[in-house]
């Protein structure tokens, strides 16, 4: 039935894939060199990670012969509890920082996104942190945070909010929360941009026809506003997530290697190139980058799941 | 009838106090103060840590010490900015920033626009392969090859190099590059496929490309400084 059908198909799929077929070699000749790249700094060194991480490999080689030590690395990893609270930090960190970036980002792309005089302006000055570099940031930051001579004590002694200047940094109660504090300031513009892209594409005449229908402002914003952004909002919490996940330098700046708080980032560092256990931080990067894993399938089936509503 | 009669009266009175705060300038003002108050909340959280780096900048070595602290420098000077920028630690700093910059830009740009090309203008088998693969680059936590690269680096003899930090700035500089660039071959109008639409569209391609030039040296300069 179907020779019957298909007399005059060869020819025309013949050209095409003729067509098709230059195409595909001329595509992943171009792709190439990019490809090589790619495999060079990333593909390769995983795969070198991931054989490390069965080895005792040191840095600095010929202290003792390396050898195949199988999952050792690993058991030690179960036990150690300089990891586990590195893992904890990162999450705390992680939770409040992405939760506090998305409601203030949220609040800034709404103000940014409605219209009043100075709007250009507005969003030139939304961007300044996150134009500045992280490193610079978390500088600046140190230096407002000082205990004796920093401007947040300062100002908040003058103002009755404290009732004494603080160690920030150094008090292990507020150590991680000044932390959250210059990451929120930093990345909160980028969550507010992406949101805002978001909201530019929802059409007008949605608002005006949900006005003439007698919704209050409060109910657009739930009832269109919300719904509509949600793509956006999907995407941002999921940069935001891994970004935070992976945090090094505000820690670093703030903190050193400071056992107490840790990312695991800098554990895996700290036992990388300070320590020069290649072998066992190896096992540390397979660990990060699985717990980061999970974290991506989360969210990848929760988009699926929502997507296909 | 009458529940129209009174779903009109109830409407009325929202709506003339509506009215009034929409005509009387008190009434217009009012509505809008927490909105300017919300703007100006944002501004001041957005600048002032900024404004704080200004003006310790300006502020004396000795008046920075001072407490209580001053909100503004009381004797403003350039001594700090002069001695910064005859320090030969950042002057040295400052150039290994352009080197490695310009390096990772004119990499990514080369290698990635060659890819991004293909990906943006072509349709083949493996395409969205590759594309996830780039897409996957960009959420890699880069802490994870840390320790491979680390011994890499010192079997090339690049260890404490300016050509260390250029090798590792490609694992996101690239996969961000092609991303980009792919959507904006994507979005070049009506070419057909060919080498010759390949050279008319580099003409055009100036424009992206600087944008994330720019972009993308803030991060590499950082490092460099963080480092040297």
């Amino acid at each position: 039935m179907s020779t019957v059908a298909t007399p005059a198909a060869p020819p025309r799929r013949r050209r095409r894939s003729r067509l098709q077929r230059r195409q595909t070699r001329l595509g992943w000749l171009l792709l190439i060199p990019a490809l090589a790249v790619v495999g060079f700094v990333a593909i390769y060194p995983l795969g070198k990670t991931i054989y490390y991480s069965f080895t005792n490999q040191e840095f600095l080689a010929g202290i003792e012969p390396t050898k195949w030590v199988g999952l050792q690395n690993y058991r030690t990893l179960w036990h150690d509890s300089i990891f586990r609270t590195a893992i904890w930090t990162t999450i705390k960190f992680t939770l409040i920082t992405v939760g506090f970036e998305f409601v203030l980002g949220m609040i800034i792309a709404l103000v940014v996104n409605s219209n009043f005089r100075g709007r250009g302006a507005m969003r030139a000055v939304m961007l300044v942190p996150w134009a500045i570099p992280t490193v610079v940031a978390a500088q600046m930051w140190k230096w407002m945070f000082d205990d004796v001579y920093g401007v947040i004590n300062d100002a908040g002694v003058r103002l009755h909010l404290l009732s004494h200047s603080r160690a920030w940094i150094s008090e292990p109660s507020t150590a991680l929360a000044s932390v959250c504090a210059v990451d929120i300031w930093k990345t909160t513009p980028f969550v507010a941009l992406l949101l805002l892209a978001g909201l530019q594409v929802i059409p007008r005449d949605l608002y005006e026809a949900a006005s003439v229908d007698g919704a209050s402002k409060l109910q657009q914003f739930w009832r269109i506003t919300l719904p509509l952004l949600r793509p956006a909002i999907l995407v941002t919490l999921i940069f935001r997530t891994l970004d935070a996940l992976r945090v090094f330098d505000v820690f670093y700046v703030f903190f050193g290697n400071r056992p107490d708080t840790q990312t695991m980032a800098i554990y895996d560092q700290t036992t990388i190139v300070g320590d020069g256990h290649v072998g066992y931080g190896g096992a540390v990067s397979v660990a990060i980058f699985l717990i980061i894993g999970v974290f991506v399938v989360i969210y990848v089936t929760f988009m699926r799941v929502t997507g296909d509503e | 009838m009458s529940t129209v009669a009174e779903a009109a009266r109830t409407r009325e009175r929202p709506v003339s106090r509506g009215r009034w705060l929409r005509r009387s300038p008190w009434g217009r003002f009012l509505t809008k103060l927490p909105f300017w108050l919300l703007i100006a909340v944002i501004f001041v959280y957005a600048l002032f840590p900024f404004y704080w780096a200004i003006r310790s900048a300006f502020t004396p070595d000795g008046e920075q010490f001072n407490t209580p602290i001053d909100y503004f420098p009381k004797h403003p000077t350039l001594t700090n900015f002069r001695e910064a920028l005859s320090t030969s630690t950042f002057q040295h700093a400052l150039i290994n920033s352009t080197i490695v910059a310009g390096a990772v830009t004119l990499i990514s740009l080369l290698v990635g626009s060659l890819a991004a090309y293909a990906l943006g203008r072509f349709r083949f088998r493996g395409k969205s392969a590759v594309l996830y693969l780039m897409l996957s680059m960009t959420i890699f936590p880069q802490i994870a090859i840390l320790g491979a690269l680390y011994t890499m680096i010192n079997d090339f003899h690049l260890y404490d190099k300016l050509g260390a930090l250029i090798l590792s700035y490609m694992i996101f500089t690239l996969p961000f590059t092609v991303w980009v660039l792919t959507s904006f071959m994507r979005g070049l109008p009506g070419l057909l496929q060919g080498p010759i639409a390949a050279d008319r569209s580099r003409a055009r391609d100036d424009r992206p490309p600087r944008v994330h030039r720019r972009l993308e040296r803030v991060p590499v300069r950082t490092l460099v400084h963080s480092d040297a």
